[in-house]
Formats: structure tokens, C-alpha cells, sequence
């Protein structure tokens, strides 16, 4: 019996291993597949997947400031258009995009749109046989819960590829402790993606860089493009879905724009209201189609075209509105309204959306920057006219700073010497920053609905390149150490303390007339100089240079146990490096100054030794996309000697530079050189 | 009896008014010594505004500022403290090397304000003297009638003890008025120079009679010791005026080198 028993229990054991291996080989196949599969969808995308990077201008505190931002992107046709985000071409200048083999190329910009965050680059040189491409997917059927991948550029770390699962396929910001207008207003700022198109929400990470980027589905499809995601990282990130991102794209290259319907009339669910049909007119934007027709806020829509209509909850209103903007420009639509309990008609017509923001620009010699007003910009700062130059900044001290009244950033500009001014085109036309033709200038501004005068200096402010001076003096070329007397009397010094020379500079006067290190001074010209501690020279410095220069000035020392006595005659102070000859390239907006004294002793650089000294790098400025730093000793340019400044200008003259060819720098930096280039894409158009 | 209660008052009243006819004469004196000082001086005494730009890592920040200056040479130099145009704050001198290549503090955009015109005049910052900090700006394209100089060589000796007044120019929300200020010398120092410890105004100080008696400037303690912790506070030391006279020469002839 118990042999039987062992025998079933063998018998057992053996069927239980089989299965076991049966399991293991299972699981290890379908391990096997998932990886073949995702990196069959990884190859699908990923090697079309582009780093990009972008020399954008942006306003701050009333100048253009340049800077380099990076993102991510795909090519998506065979012509080299690059799917992005709106928000990573924004104020962009210069493109360029790295490819994943490496190849960085120049790109154009071929359209953005704000409200999709959805932007398209088109690399300029296309090979013949032109570029491979990834696909966008036909239609949304991701569902909670599905494995996708963001590739891209986190931080500029090219073809980074992160996992995740799909949160919500559909996800609107709408939170639930705002009201809906609060929503709609706040959307008015910036990429208001979600005013029309719902997210994706996964949780594969993303940082700053991946913005552009694909999100890519098991099948090798993008499914969306990343636009939103926590900048510490994090788990939540958001993607514009990819039926949407397609078809804009497809408009963008196209078009070059997104054409889109405007009714102008904001709306709001019937969520609270007591309303089960209908959807509720919230804004009517003054003289717009909606306004024309005789809508008004707090009417209730219950039909279009003579279909009932019903946005019951929040969510249903991006949507809602989305369906407004797809409907053809110029079209009718016939409404039904329901206003006081009694139902009328109402036909609008459309117009052509107009755009969220307007195009910023500078007027350098005032000091000021603008941005166009929109019907939105104006909206959202509840203006009164939506024609007009937003003041988004001031520079202290400049020409709108100091005019009569100051101008304040939010003021809006109207009019200049009585010409109406509302856009960039405007402005150019009076060419400000050549001066213009008036010495004094008044202008129009709006501010806080009351309409003021302002006249202002209008001649370009010189920016100076005078160096401040200190004041002349004696000085002697030495630097010494304090010495007690109770120091004094360790080291065998004078009994009364004094000042031990711990240097005497070559060439000085000092060292001309035999001082050495070592030796401790104790007088000048008959007069004891007080020693009030061991720390600092000051007070004999400060007798020195309160000496007459070219006149003898005798030193009292001890040197070797004796009292000696040694005439100097001291010369004016070697050039502090304020006062050196220097120079301001505009262009480059770079300061440099000539190399002094002080510099080669601070620097260790050799009395023969060339270079110019970098004194300013203004942020934003082309110098500083070059990676040239304050400090900097500027020892070549495009292997040409650089002696003083007077050379650095002619070496840098832009009039005579060969266009598109980049300008080399060779630097000295602490104890090492540096060559940096200026990219010659940098500076077009600056 | 009578008279003897008369008395007492009377002698009470005469106790109680010696007081108030001191602090009355005290008033008067003061009153006309601002007056003195007004009228003869505040020609003199303008407002300057400066732009400050600080940048640090590539962030710059501009902030527009204003002090009292001084005309004291009818070339068109204005005084005013060392800080206007070489800003600097205490630590500054302990800066790392990195840290000072990488940060920037400097003043630009130097505008001269005089009273009852509504239009500045442009100046440029012409020298320094650290010594006894101080610096002068010249005014590019000064109206010669507006000005008025300070004679330098009107000048008197201080003892500690002497009360000292400094002329100021008010900012133009309140009309650019000029106002005195004054304070008192403490005593005198011969490290690290020759001047005086005062307390109270900074600026170009003058005595009741109008004389210049030195320049009062703020002495921060930059030297680079660990000691630094325990900052002692900034001293104000008067430096003399025939100091003040022979440095505004030398500045004035720095305009004759150009």
C-alpha cells in the first residue's frame, strides 16, 4: 500500500514538474514576443525620432533676449516635416535637428498652432531619396491601461525611450473647483490645447525636452504627441492625441496655418443651471458674428440647423466647441435660442478664427518690447479696443522708462505722433530704431481705461563704452604685510612694528630704487606710518597714494638689523581695469576691454602676452549663445592675433564679414584655451 | 504774605520759562541756519538717477535708482558717493573668482534733475576716488545757467564735537524740494586715513556758516578676514575739505586729458 502511495505521490510530483516546465516555457515565450513586439514598435519610431534645437527670442524686461531651448520631434513624410509642439517652437529663430544618426541639419519652421500646441519643422535639405518616416495611427483606440513609449529628448538627452500604461485615454483639465469660464479665461494664455482636443494621460515619463516627442503604441504607431508632463519628472504626463496632431499637421503643411471657424460666442454646460436641454451662451465677444446676430450672454442654444442640441456636463464643452471651429469659414448656421422663456432665431456667419496672441516686437533705442494685441489678449485683460501694441516690457533707464509719464508694462500703445499703431508692421514703418525723424515723440497709451499722452526722447540712447576711472595717485609698487611689534620683536624687526614688503612688482619704482621683499618699511618721508593690527595694509597704502607723484618720496626700512633709507619716485597707479580702453560689439552684444596691469598680475599673464579681456556678455545675446563668458581673455578670433580692442572691432566688423560663415574664437579661461565657434545660423536676422 | 505768594510765582513762572526761551533761541538758530544753507546752497544740489544692472548666471535684472549730487565745478561735475557708480555691497571684496567672473554690478543711464526743470540732463560717470568715496559725473550737455557751484575753496576746519549740515534734493514725487539734513563729529582717526567719525547725514557737509567742511561718506569694513563675521557696523568718516578741493581738481583735469 505504501508503495502504491509513494508511486501516485511520485507520479504527482512528476506531472506537477512537467507542468511547471510547460509554465516556465509558456511565460518565457510570451516574454519573448512582448519583447519582439515592443521593439519592433520601438524601431518603428525611434529612429525618426529628432532632437531639436531652437534659438528663440524672447521679451524680457523690455529687450529681446536670444537663448537656446531644446525639444523633441518626428519626421512624419518623406520631404523631412517634423511633428512638434507649438510651445517648443515658440519665438523661435533658428532651427536645427539632430537626427538619430547623428546628422544635426537645419530646419525651417513651416506653420504652429497655439490651440493644438502642434508645430511643423521642415529640415531644408532633403536627400534624394528623402527621409524615412514614422506613421501617425488612424484612429484613437487606446484604452486605460495600455503599454505605450515616449521617446524624445529629456533634458537633451537624445533617444531616450520611457514605458508606461495609458491613465485615461480622453482626459480634459477641468478641475473641479473652478468654474467653467475660469477655465476658458486661463486657456487664453498659452497653447490652450484643451479648449477644443482632449489629452491622453499616461504615466510613461517625460521631462522638459520630450515636449514634441512621440508617444508610440505597441503597433509601432504614434498614438499621440507629448506636450505636458511634470518638470520634476514624476508619473503624469499628457499627449495630444494622434488623430488630432494628423490632421493639423496635415493643415500645417498645407496651409501653413490651421483654418478654423470663429462664431464668437463662449458657452458653458447646463451643469447647475436646472436645464436639461440646451447649452448656455456664457460670453458674446463684441462685434463678432455671435454678437452681429443678436446673441447675448445667457441665452440658451437648444438647436443648430434645426438639430437639438445638449451639453449637459463639462466636458462636453470642448467638444461642443471644437465642432464650431471645424464648420466651414463663411458658412451660415442657423440657431435656436431659447431667451426669457420665449424661442427665437438667429443666423450667424462665420469669420476666420483669428489668432490667440500677436507677434512680439522690440523698438531697442526706446528701451521697450510689444506684443500685438488679439481680440483674445485683449479679452483676457479686459481692454476695451483690441487693435493696439501691449507694452510687455520696460528697460530702466531707457527711453519709455524715463518719458513723460513713464510707460508701464500692461499700458497699450495707439497711436505715435497721431498715426495709429497696432502692429509690427506699424512700428517698422516709422523705423524707431534709427531714430525716426522727430527728436521728441508723443504717443497715445491706454492705461487702466483712461487715455493718456506721453512724450518721450526720441533719440537712440548712446550706450557708452567710457570706462570709469579712479582718480590718479602715487604709487610705489609694493605690497606688504602689517608687523606688530611684538611680531617685529620675533623676527628681529624694528622694535616699533612696521610693514614687511611681501612683494615689489617688476619695473616699479620701488623695485628701481632697491626695495626688497623682506625688508620692513617703517616711515615715508620722515613720517612713521601706524601699524593698527595684523590685518591689512591700508593705512600705508593710503599714505602713498596721497603722495605727490614725480616727487622723491623717501622710504624708512630695516633690513638685516639696520635702518637704510631708499628715495622712490612714485608714478600714477597703473590703470585700474575700470578705466581700460574697451569696446562694445552691439551685434554680438559682447563688451571686451584691453588687458592692464592688474589683469596680468591677478591672471599670471605674461607682460608680452596679447588678448582682450571679456567685460560683459549680455544675456541673450549672440556672445553668449557662442559660450563666451565674462572674464574670458579673447587671444584669437578666426586665427587672427587679437592685440587690444581696436583689432577685436575690426576682427568682428559685421559689414565686412563674409555672410553665413561662422566666427571662431580662441579664449583663454583660467589656465586652459577654449575654441568656440558663433554659429553663423545664429546671427541672421539679428 | 501776599506778596511772598506772589513772589514764589512769580519766581516759579521765570524758572519755568528760562527752558522754553533757551529751546526757542535753539529753534531760531536752527531755523536760520537751514535758511542760510538754503538760500545759499540749494542751487547747488540736484537729484541724479541711475540705472543699477546686476547679473548674475546670465540672469540680468535692472533697477532704476536716485541720490542728491552736488554741483561742484561749473564744467559740469556733479558729486556724489562712490556707490552710484561703482555699486558694490559688503562682501562683494570676498566674491570667489568664479563668482566674480560670472556676476556683474554696474550703473549706467546717469540723469541730473534740477530744480524747476522738467527735463534732465544726461551725465556720464567720469572718476572715483575710493579713498574717500566719492565720485564725480560730468553733465554732457549742461545748461551753463543752471550751474551753481559749491566753492570748494569756501571751506573750514572740524573738531570733533562741530555739528555739520548735508543739503539734500528730494525724489520727484515730492517735487525735487531740497531739505537739510545734519549730524555731529564724533572724533577723529588716523587708520586707515585722516579723517573724522561722524554720525547722522551723508554727503558734502558744510557748517552753519555755509563753509564746506569735507565730504561725509559710508565706510564699509571690506577687509577679507574670518573677523568679517562679526562685522563691526559701517562708519561715517569726513574727509577734509581742501582733500575734497584737490581731488575735484584732479578729476576736473581728467576732463582736459580727454
Amino acid at each position: 500500500m505504501r508503495s502504491v502511495r509513494n508511486g501516485l505521490i511520485a507520479l504527482l510530483l512528476g506531472v506537477g514538474s512537467t507542468l511547471a516546465q510547460a509554465d516556465a516555457g509558456l511565460a518565457a515565450e510570451v516574454a519573448a514576443a512582448t519583447q519582439a513586439r515592443m521593439q519592433a514598435a520601438r524601431d518603428a519610431v525611434l529612429p525618426y525620432v529628432v532632437s531639436i534645437f531652437v534659438v528663440r527670442e524672447d521679451a524680457v524686461q523690455g529687450r529681446a533676449e536670444l537663448r537656446v531651448s531644446a525639444g523633441s520631434g518626428t519626421i512624419i513624410s518623406r520631404d523631412g516635416h517634423v511633428a512638434t509642439n507649438a510651445h517648443v517652437t515658440e519665438n523661435g529663430k533658428r532651427f536645427r535637428v539632430v537626427l538619430a544618426d547623428k546628422r544635426e541639419l537645419s530646419a525651417i519652421l513651416v506653420g504652429e498652432d497655439a490651440l493644438s500646441d502642434i508645430a511643423v519643422l521642415k529640415i531644408r535639405d532633403v536627400p534624394d531619396a528623402g527621409f524615412p518616416f514614422a506613421h501617425f495611427a488612424g484612429e484613437n483606440k487606446l484604452q486605460a491601461g495600455d503599454v505605450v513609449m515616449a521617446m524624445g529628448a529629456p533634458w537633451g538627452m537624445a533617444h531616450s525611450v520611457s514605458q508606461g500604461v495609458v491613465n485615461n485615454p480622453e482626459r480634459l483639465l477641468l478641475s473641479l473647483f473652478q468654474d467653467e469660464a475660469d477655465y476658458e479665461q486661463q486657456l487664453g494664455q498659452n497653447q490652450p490645447t484643451a479648449r477644443f482636443y482632449a489629452w491622453i494621460q499616461h504615466d510613461a515619463s517625460i521631462s522638459p525636452g520630450n515636449s514634441g516627442g512621440p508617444l508610440v503604441s505597441m503597433d509601432g504607431e504614434i498614438v499621440g504627441i507629448n506636450t505636458r508632463g511634470n518638470s520634476s519628472g514624476g508619473d503624469m504626463a499628457f499627449a495630444i492625441p494622434a488623430p488630432v496632431a494628423a490632421t493639423i499637421v496635415a493643415d500645417l503643411i498645407r496651409e501653413g496655418t490651421v483654418p478654423r471657424s470663429f462664431f464668437g460666442f463662449g458657452v458653458r454646460s447646463l451643469k447647475r443651471s436646472g436645464f436639461d436641454r440646451g447649452v448656455l451662451v456664457s460670453s458674446v465677444i463684441r462685434e463678432s458674428p455671435a454678437a452681429l446676430a443678436g446673441l447675448e450672454a445667457g441665452d440658451r442654444i437648444i438647436a443648430i440647423d434645426g438639430e437639438a442640441v445638449t451639453v449637459a456636463e463639462p466636458e462636453q464643452v470642448p467638444p461642443f466647441l471644437r465642432a464650431m471651429t471645424e464648420r466651414r469659414i463663411g458658412s451660415p448656421m442657423a440657431v435656436t435660442l431659447s431667451r426669457d422663456g420665449l424661442e427665437r432665431k438667429a443666423k450667424l456667419v462665420s469669420t476666420t478664427y483669428p489668432p490667440d496672441l500677436g507677434h512680439d516686437l522690440e523698438v531697442k533705442a526706446w528701451g521697450v518690447t510689444f506684443t500685438e494685441l488679439t481680440p483674445n489678449v485683449a479679452r483676457s485683460r479686459y481692454l476695451n479696443r483690441d487693435v493696439g501694441l501691449l507694452v510687455t516690457g520696460v528697460l530702466p533707464g531707457k527711453r519709455v522708462a524715463t518719458a513723460h509719464p513713464p510707460w508701464l508694462v500692461g499700458d497699450v500703445v495707439h497711436a505715435i505722433d497721431g498715426k495709429p499703431v497696432g502692429s509690427r508692421v506699424d512700428m517698422q514703418a516709422l523705423d524707431l530704431d534709427n531714430g525716426g525723424a522727430a527728436p521728441r515723440r508723443v504717443v497715445e497709451i491706454e492705461r487702466n481705461g483712461a487715455q493718456l499722452l506721453s512724450v518721450l526722447d526720441a533719440k537712440p540712447v548712446r550706450d557708452e563704452d567710457k570706462k570709469l576711472r579712479e582718480l590718479p595717485k602715487a604709487w610705489i609698487g609694493i605690497e606688504t604685510q602689517p608687523i606688530t611689534a611684538t611680531t617685529a620683536a620675533l623676527i628681529g624687526g624694528p622694535a616699533t612694528g612696521g610693514y614687511r614688503i611681501t612683494r615689489v612688482y617688476d619695473g616699479a619704482p620701488a623695485a628701481k630704487a632697491g626695495v626688497q621683499v623682506g625688508d620692513v618699511l617703517t616711515a615715508l618721508a620722515g613720517s612713521a606710518v601706524p601699524v593698527s593690527g595684523d590685518i591689512g595694509d591700508e593705512p600705508l597704502q593710503q599714505r602713498i597714494r596721497e603722495a605727490l607723484l614725480d616727487e622723491p618720496l623717501q622710504l624708512d626700512l630695516w633690513r638685516a638689523g639696520k635702518l637704510i633709507q631708499l628715495g622712490v619716485a612714485p608714478l600714477a597707479a597703473p590703470a585700474p581695469v575700470s578705466s581700460l580702453k574697451s569696446r562694445t560689439i552691439d551685434w554680438l552684444d559682447l563688451g571686451v576691454r584691453n588687458i592692464g596691469f592688474y589683469d596680468r598680475v591677478a591672471r599670471s599673464i605674461a607682460a608680452d602676452s596679447k588678448g582682450v579681456i571679456v567685460d560683459n556678455v549680455a544675456s541673450g545675446g549672440l556672445a553668449g549663445l557662442a559660450h563666451l563668458a565674462t572674464g574670458d581673455v579673447i587671444l584669437r578670433v578666426d586665427g587672427e592675433v587679437v592685440p587690444d580692442v581696436d583689432r577685436f572691432e575690426q576682427l568682428t566688423d559685421r559689414k565686412s564679414r563674409r555672410a553665413g560663415t561662422p566666427l571662431s574664437f580662441l579664449v583663454l579661461r583660467g589656465s586652459r584655451t577654449r575654441l568656440l565657434y558663433l554659429d553663423a545660423e545664429w546671427e541672421m536676422g539679428r | 504774605m501776599k506778596s511772598i505768594f506772589r513772589g514764589m510765582v512769580v519766581a516759579l513762572a521765570a524758572w519755568l520759562l528760562v527752558p522754553c526761551a533757551d529751546a526757542s533761541e535753539s529753534d531760531d538758530e536752527t531755523r536760520a541756519v537751514f535758511a542760510h544753507l538754503l538760500k545759499t546752497h540749494a542751487d547747488s544740489i540736484v537729484r541724479v538717477s541711475f540705472v543699477i544692472v546686476s547679473a548674475y548666471g546670465g540672469q540680468e535684472q535692472r533697477q532704476e535708482s536716485s541720490v542728491t549730487g552736488v554741483i561742484v565745478d561749473a564744467a559740469g561735475l556733479v558729486l556724489v558717493p562712490k556707490l552710484v557708480v561703482d555699486p558694490s555691497f559688503p562682501g562683494m571684496s570676498r566674491m570667489s573668482a568664479d563668482q566674480k567672473m560670472s556676476f556683474k554690478l554696474e550703473s549706467r543711464d546717469f540723469r541730473v534733475y534740477f530744480a524747476g526743470q522738467d527735463q534732465p540732463f544726461e551725465a556720464e560717470a567720469l572718476t572715483t576716488d575710493a579713498d574717500q568715496g566719492i565720485a564725480w559725473l560730468r553733465i554732457t550737455a549742461a545748461n551753463a545757467k543752471l550751474l551753481k557751484p559749491v566753492d570748494l575753496k569756501q571751506r573750514a576746519g572740524a573738531d570733533p564735537g562741530t555739528a555739520y549740515y548735508v543739503l539734500e534734493r528730494l525724489e520727484e514725487r515730492y517735487g525735487n524740494a531740497p531739505i537739510v539734513s545734519w549730524g555731529v563729529i564724533q572724533g577723529s582717526v588716523s587708520v586707515p586715513q585722516q579723517a573724522h567719525v561722524g554720525t547722522g547725514a551723508a554727503g558734502l557737509a558744510f557748517n552753519a556758516e555755509g563753509e564746506v567742511l569735507g565730504y561725509v561718506s559710508v565706510d564699509f569694513d571690506e577687509s577679507d578676514s574670518a573677523a568679517t563675521t562679526t562685522r563691526q557696523n559701517p562708519r561715517m568718516l569726513l574727509t577734509s575739505a581742501a582733500r575734497l578741493a584737490s581731488a575735484t581738481q584732479r578729476a576736473k583735469s581728467l576732463l582736459d586729458s580727454e
